[in-house]
């Protein structure tokens, strides 16, 4: 018997179809658990998500379950009924992107139930108690970005800027060092979570502020020789034509306790305003009797206030741990430039403390500083929290997000929703971001650190995570435009008093 | 045999003149790097970690050349036994002969081997691996370059030959800047043995490949600036130091397919024939051996002997090593002095070795790549924090060596930071050599009461400041500071002492003896009693020694030496020969003539 061509095609679909069928219910399947024990508790997992606040546009929350068990079966389930399995044989559990995608999409304002359930060959399987995540449906932008580094002392190797999006595992750098003569990079600042206006400062041979305006990247030196050093911590304006740096004087120290590491304390500061426009450098001119330090200077959203640090010069054999620095802020007019008096925001001195990294929500409702017991660099201190300031009515209150060790670098995503903070509540050394849902007050999220592909990757990461910033794009300029920048010659900006 | 089918059938002179030669560059090597220049295994294999992980892997595949030094750790984590080091540099050496010896046939078929020029890549590599700094990647990235100059000339298709060159970007990426050598090399093949149009075409391709792969690399694939596409990783980043035999070897791959050109229509009679291998034999191997017997560095050598016992804390070898054949070397001076610091004799035996830089032998500075052996001296006296720091930096610009981890997680643990330690031993883990000794610090993570049973850990957090202070860039302070926050540490008591020892300073060396017996101890140590015995017969007053009393043993040594003195007042250089016979270890010795 002679078949035609189209009926053996026909044939041959119609064994191939169900093979395709049964293969594909068959890997979909997931074990229907009858009969298994309670476990009566929720499993270990790592990171820690259980009871975690994540934006509805997160990437897959991945983990590694960290229970003594062979074989573990996953069972992701939304408030209105969207199912997703995943199975795990080393404890490593990674949703699907798609999948997760649909799972976050379909459930917004709700949450997620995780289920594990364990087996062991030849044994009853176990079921653990359900973990919980709940999705805001408020979305955080979609791009972190953060400088990466090794955690410490003088030298630094290599150093690199990256931009991570928050909602995939896609990473590219922004600025890698081995490009410019391996020089150090720091203070990225973004205008407004705007990811084609920021600057960074580049600090070697071919050192200087590198401005970057949609895609063209300017070369400055900022330094002046009546700046007590480099412009350091900056803060853009809104209107986008100021950027207030603070100048300091840095130096460090190494602790020979086991207690801390590493202590570093500004002996001079003062804040300067760059024009950006005019490219001069203007002398922020305060109307105190007293000498003072000022550092870390962050303007209010409407432009109207510079807020920032500040405390009393010290003098030659100061005791660094008497060093207090008050949140201080001061009036601007955006027409003349010019400051108001000083008014005293937060006085930490008053409780043995001091203060760093004001920054405040875009919204201009809140303000989240770094509190620690003295100084200026929070990033070795232990004890450093993040403490909340209802503006409206200065009511200042610690954020329940804080842990065991160093709380330090915040930034506000731009709808003024989430929190990204710098914690080295892994493993006490290096810094990790971590996210935390604002709702208000007292309504924040658990805290969770931005999930990665291999959930075991903090582990064996050695590099700490630095400054971490929401941007509301992905950036266009990579590492080859800073490097054909910094070929060219820098742009001197003009010292001016005039303001 | 793989070379039997390389030789021409019935050469049975030059078939035997090749092995001849193979097995005395064999023996050459074997017997040179076993025996006498098998620091380098100790040197390189410590200055590299390689360790089984994809993430050490992609720090390597990020950039061009940097598989083939992946390669060369890999192969280098060997050399952790001297036996495996000289096999595997040998079997290289032989490896690359093979090579040129199929390169040679495939360039001249039908005449003889030119010994010489296969030879002469490899004794010029035996040469160059005397240096420390001749590293196990650059010789793969030589072979890989024979290796695929004989690829792209073996088969003589033009399409075959066109896809070999079009592969050059894979060859670029695994090789680095070798590929450049290979450039080099083809194309003064081609010049010389293509024929017609193919001996310009093959080049002008081969450069426009070349050319395109460069500006995609620098452009597009990976973020590495232009030198280091250029450069990397051929050995010539210190053109200072850069060796003529290096010169030599670069010209002897570029020049290959010319050489054997120009010796090819050489015609001899057969009895010349037959005698030129055995010529090149008797030259090319005793000048070789001449050349690596010259400028070898026995004080080099003896510092590594001396690091490779710091590494496994045999103290007493370290002293017995520098009494026996000294050191002329600061560094190895630092390290005798360290051992006698870790056995609590420093002010017993100082100068029972050597001293010929004063106080500087006590600690290094602290900068580029004396911070890894700088690092003892801190973790000696209890200065933890100071030498985990150093270990940091260590790690952050040279990246893992055995002793930096090690360093890291011993200082972790001291200091408590148990999850950080955590991190670094299971680093550690994923190593040939040390995943026992991360093992066994690991039980210590579980159970941190072993940390309190371990004699080191437990005797270095004894040694633990009791106050909080900043270290400074003099070491002198340093130890200073120590003593102010915890005046019981006698390591650092007894640096601070022959600091002044060394610096003959014997009025603070008496005003510190009073101290001593509040500190513990029930007797003065030896070169601390000479100087009192020289303070008291240079002031003639008896000085407050808080209790302690001078051993009348030394009070009639101090005799006997004055007696000398005495007896060869008038001819100092005979006084000092006597001297160094019977009293060179002495304070008095060191004071009078050092």
């Amino acid at each position: 018997m002679k078949i035609s061509k189209p009926e053996l095609r026909k044939n041959k679909l119609q064994i191939l179809v169900p093979i395709v069928v049964i293969l594909f219910l068959l890997s979909c399947k997931t074990e229907n658990y009858d009969d298994f024990s309670e476990m009566g508790r929720e499993p270990v997992i790592e990171p820690d998500y259980s009871g975690v606040t994540i934006p509805q546009n997160i990437a897959p929350m991945n983990f590694n379950i960290l229970e003594d068990e062979g074989f573990y079966n996953i069972r992701a389930t939304s408030s209105n009924g969207t199912i997703l399995f995943v199975k795990s044989s080393d404890g490593i559990v990674r949703f699907p992107q798609k999948s997760w995608k649909k799972l976050l999409a379909d459930n917004q304002g709700g949450k997620i139930k995780l289920e594990v359930f364990s087996e062991n060959k030849g044994e009853k399987a176990r079921k653990y108690d359900p973990i919980y995540m709940y999705v805001a449906k408020e979305a955080v932008d979609p791009y972190l970005c953060y400088r990466l580094l090794y955690p410490g002392y003088e030298s630094w190797g290599e150093m690199k800027i990256v931009q991570r999006s928050t909602e995939d595992f896609k990473e590219s750098s922004v600025f890698e060092n081995q490009l410019l003569k391996d020089n150090c990079v720091n203070c990225h600042s973004f205008s407004h979570n705007n990811p084609d206006k920021f600057l960074l400062h580049v600090r070697g041979s071919m050192g200087g502020t590198y401005f970057v305006d949609n895609g063209k990247v300017k070369r400055t030196t900022l330094q002046s020789q009546f700046m007590p050093g480099n412009a350091v911590y900056p803060s853009w304006h809104p209107a986008g034509k100021y950027v207030a740096f603070s100048s300091n004087k840095t130096v460090q120290a190494f602790h020979m306790r086991p207690e801390k590491n590493i202590e570093v304390y500004d002996l001079s500061s003062t804040l300067v305003i760059y024009d950006t426009e005019k490219n001069e450098m203007i002398a922020c001119v305060g109307n105190d009797s007293v000498k003072y330090m000022e550092t870390f200077p962050f303007w209010s959203p409407s432009g109207e206030y510079l807020y920032y640090c500040r405390t009393e010069q010290v003098i030659q054999g100061f005791d660094f741990r008497q060093v207090k620095y008050d949140l201080i802020r001061k009036s601007f007019d955006q027409e003349s430039g010019v400051f108001g008096k000083p008014e005293v925001v937060f006085n930490a001195r008053s409780i043995n403390k001091s203060v760093s990294f004001p920054v405040i929500s875009p919204d201009g409702q809140y303000l989240v500083f770094t509190l620690h017991d003295y100084g200026t660099f929070s990033i070795w201190h232990k004890e450093a929290d993040l403490y909340l300031i209802t503006l409206k009515n200065a009511k200042v209150d610690k954020m329940s997000l804080n842990s065991n060790e160093t709380e330090s670098y915040h930034s506000w995503s731009s709808n003024s929703k989430w929190l990204v903070f710098s914690s080295k509540r892994g493993d006490g050394l290096t810094a990790r971001p971590y996210f935390a849902y604002f709702g208000s007050s007292d309504s924040i999220g658990k805290p969770f650190v931005l999930p990665q592909k291999d959930p075991t990757m903090y582990k064996r990461n050695e590099k700490t995570y630095n400054r971490p910033e929401f941007i509301t794009g992905k950036i266009k300029v990579g590492p080859r435009d800073f490097a054909r920048a910094s070929g060219k010659e820098a742009i001197k900006a003009i010292w001016t008093e005039k303001k | 045999m793989l070379i039997d089918n390389c030789l021409q059938k019935g050469k049975t002179t030059e078939k035997f003149a090749v092995y001849l030669s193979l097995s005395l560059l064999f023996v050459i090597s074997a017997t040179y790097f076993y025996w006498v220049g098998n620091g380098i295994f100790f040197y390189q294999e410590n200055r590299l970690l390689f360790i089984f992980s994809i993430e050490y892997l992609q720090k390597f595949a990020i950039k061009p050349g940097g598989l083939v030094e992946y390669a060369g750790n890999f192969l280098t984590q060997y050399y952790y036994s001297d036996g495996a080091g000289t096999l595997i540099i040998s079997s290289f050496l032989i490896l690359l002969c093979y090579i040129f010896i199929k390169i040679n046939r495939r360039l001249s078929p039908d005449r003889s081997i030119s010994l010489m020029f296969i030879l002469l890549p490899s004794c010029l590599i035996l040469l160059l691996q005397k240096r420390y700094d001749h590293l196990m990647h650059f010789n793969l990235g030589y072979l890989l370059v024979a290796m695929w100059f004989l690829l792209s000339i073996a088969i003589p298709e033009k399409l075959f030959r066109l896809i070999v060159l079009a592969l050059f970007p894979l060859f670029f990426y695994l090789v680095g800047s070798f590929a450049f050598l290979y450039l080099g090399m083809f194309i003064i093949y081609c010049l010389i043995y293509e024929k017609g149009v193919l001996r310009y075409l093959f080049p002008v391709f081969l450069i426009v490949i070349v050319v395109l792969t460069f500006i995609v690399f620098k452009e597009l694939l990976f973020l590495q600036p232009i030198d280091h596409l250029l450069r990397y990783p051929l050995p010539i980043v210190d053109l200072k130091s850069f060796p003529k035999f290096l010169y030599l070897l670069l010209g002897c791959f570029m020049l290959f397919p010319l050489l054997i050109k120009i010796f090819d229509p050489v015609k001899l009679k057969k009895k010349f024939a037959e005698i030129i291998p055995y010529a090149t034999i008797l030259t090319i191997f005793p000048v070789t051996v001449i050349l690596l017997s010259k400028h070898n560095d026995p004080d080099t050598a003896n510092l590594f002997k001396i690091e490779k016992a710091i590494y496994i804390q045999d103290w007493d070898a370290i002293i017995n090593q520098h009494q026996s054949s000294p050191s002329t070397n600061v560094i190895g001076q630092y390290y005798y002095n360290l051992a006698l610091s870790e056995k609590d004799q420093l002010c017993e035996k100082l100068f029972f070795g050597r001293q010929d830089f004063g106080s500087k032998s006590l600690t290094l500075q602290r900068d580029n790549e004396l911070i890894n052996r700088a690092i003892y001296f801190y973790y000696a006296i209890g200065l933890i924090s100071e030498a985990h720091h150093l270990a940091f930096e260590s790690m952050v610009n040279y990246g893992y060596r055995p002793e930096n981890i090690k360093l890291l997680i011993k200082t972790e643990l001291i200091n408590g930071n148990y999850r950080i330690a955590e991190q670094y031993i299971n680093v550690l883990k994923k190593t040939l050599h040390y995943r026992n000794w991360a093992i066994k610090y690991e039980k210590m993570i579980i159970n941190h009461q072993l940390i309190n049973t371990d004699p080191e850990l437990a005797g270095k957090i004894r040694l633990l400041p009791g106050n909080d202070f900043f270290i400074r860039p003099n070491d002198a302070q340093n130890i200073e500071l120590v003593l102010m926050a915890s005046p019981y540490n006698k390591r650092a008591f007894e640096y601070k002492m022959s600091r002044f020892l060394l610096e003959r300073d014997i009025v603070s060396v008496v005003n510190e003896v009073r101290k001593m017996k509040e500190m513990g101890y029930t007797n003065i140590p030896r070169h601390i009693e000479e100087a009192v015995v020289t303070f008291i017969n240079i002031y003639k007053e008896l000085p407050d020694l808080g209790g302690l009393d001078i051993n009348p043993e030394t009070k009639s040594r101090f005799f006997q030496y004055s007696s000398f003195c005495n007896l060869y007042s008038g001819n100092k250089s005979r006084l000092q020969k006597e001297m160094k016979k019977s009293e060179r270890n002495t304070f008095w010795y060191y004071y009078q003539f050092k």
